[in-house]
């Protein structure tokens, strides 16, 4: 899909999942979008014709969205909270460090505390479209030296159906006029232009900031409707653009600077391999799956619960093959504790900007390869598996300069 | 010829260099603040390191483009 201008993807993390938030917080950083998707029932019929099909009805109706670009040490711990580890909000100070901050994700095995978001795409100018209720079904980091990139990493995931505007059924005369739109997703502090309302035109063409809100109407904050006309019928409302926040150029990784550290018994990074790793990529599935169940006839169509099934993170790195040190670990079936950092530009002194992924399992031959065409290059996998210690089977970690998400 | 600051800029707020895309880091006149989108206006006036002159006054000796950020003590 073409990469636009004005387009932008941001998000917030949602307090509770499933309840929208405005404004976002946070600029995805990345070239991404939000599609809607449905599925129809259309029922098979013999009505003695060649035509197929007579009648379908909408029965699910969700939003898929994903982002992709530079893997920013900034924004990655708001992606890691909904990927690895919810409720990280604060990092801890690394030892004799003065400006780094050290931001750690350890999988929570006994309970499910991932985040959602509620995220914005589109172009201001245009129409912008919410997806509440998002979670990531993957994130994914990569990172090969033998090519002239940076690291990269891609998120995906699904969002209840894309809102950006509805029907609206009736107006109040009142204090603070109150809007009847049902489902309309709405919260407060949104704003919505409101058109094509007869009885009452006085609304039309305007913007008002949404105030309380229930499940079928919300509040004119701050708009007295009482002098205005009665609503007869018609109208609906569309979702303006939020006030996005403020942005930073985060700090870009190169794909060479990567280290790698392989241990069996010792502590994980310990053991640096040097002068003969290729690449690393880092597969982060969340587990998370949607639910669609019965909702009344006045529900939407959209799903309303989510779940999680049980997951494990695959891990892929490249060596050059300049001996079998490594290909002994898979022909011994040795558990391996594999520690990948992928870092930046420096702080401050002994510390870097970096990304770390730590993967606890066994070494998986996955292919031969060659480096350039001159020499053979040996791919591993490692599927994660439960290291005692840790008390999860992975961890990722993020060193920057910020004190907050 | 003076134009007058509609949003100074508090370089102290921003340690990390946030900006907004197509707003500079610097104190706004009335005339460039007015030639922003209006989400862009919104995003000025959300975020803490613009903050919104007091309206009617007008700095006499003002530069239209200040080369010198504002500080708030």
């Amino acid at each position: 899909m073409a990469e636009l201008a004005f387009e932008y993807l941001a998000l917030a993390l949602e307090a509770a999942r499933g309840t929208a938030v405005t404004p976002p917080t946070h600029y995805a950083n990345l070239t991404g979008w939000i599609k809607p998707q449905v599925e129809m029932y259309e029922p098979d019929e013999s009505r003695g014709t060649l035509e197929e099909m007579y009648r379908s009805i909408r029965v699910r109706e969700w939003g898929i969205w994903q982002g992709e670009g530079a893997a920013d040490v900034d924004i990655l711990p708001v992606f890691l909270n909904m990927a690895v580890e919810g409720n990280v909000t604060s990092p801890s100070t690394p030892g004799g460090a003065t400006l780094s901050r050290l931001w750690e994700f350890v999988p929570n095995i006994t309970a499910d505390d991932l985040e959602t978001a509620s995220l914005y795409w589109g172009d201001p100018n245009v129409q912008v479209w919410r997806g509440a209720f998002g979670y990531a079904e993957e994130l994914k980091i990569t990172a090969d030296a033998s090519k002239p990139e940076g690291v990269k990493m891609s998120v995906k995931g699904m969002t209840q159906f894309p809102l950006y505007m509805a029907a609206i059924t009736g107006i109040s005369n009142a204090a603070t006029g109150v809007v009847t739109s049902p489902g309309h997703g709405l919260v407060a502090g949104d704003s919505v232009t409101i058109s094509g309302v007869a009885g009452m035109p006085e609304v039309n063409g305007n913007t008002y900031t949404v105030g309380t809100t229930t499940a079928t109407t919300f509040q004119l904050s701050a708009t007295n409707t009482t002098g205005f006309g009665t609503y007869t019928s018609g109208g609906k409302w569309v979702l303006e653009s939020p006030t996005l926040p403020a942005q930073i150029l985060g700090q870009l990784l190169a794909a060479q600077n990567m280290q790698l550290w392989l241990d069996t018994s010792s502590a994980i990074g310990t053991t640096e391999i040097t002068g003969r790793v290729v690449s690393g990529e880092h597969t982060i599935p969340t587990g998370f799956v949607k639910k669609h169940i019965a909702v009344g006839p006045t529900g939407g169509k959209t799903y309303t619960r989510v779940g999680r099934d049980k997951r494990r993170i695959n891990t892929v790195v490249v060596f050059e093959l300049l001996d079998t040190a490594q290909y002994d670990l898979f022909q011994n079936e040795s558990l391996v504790k594999m520690r990948c950092r992928y870092n930046g530009p420096l702080i401050e002194t002994g510390f870097y900007y970096y990304i770390e992924v730590d993967t606890y399992g066994k070494l998986v031959f996955s292919d031969w390869g060659d480096l350039e065409g001159v020499n053979r290059t040996v791919q591993f996998e490692v599927n994660s598996m439960l290291d005692t210690t840790l008390g999860a089977s992975f961890r990722v970690a993020v060193q920057n300069t910020r004190a907050t998400l | 010829m003076s134009e007058q600051i509609a949003f100074t800029y508090l370089e102290k707020k921003n340690p990390h260099g946030s900006f907004i895309s197509g707003v500079p880091l610097r104190d706004l006149t009335a005339v460039e603040f007015d030639r922003l989108p209006k989400h862009v206006q919104r995003s000025v006036r959300a975020t803490d390191f613009y903050k919104e002159a007091e309206s009617g006054k007008e700095e006499d000796t003002a530069p239209v483009k200040p080369t010198k950020k504002s500080k708030e003590d």
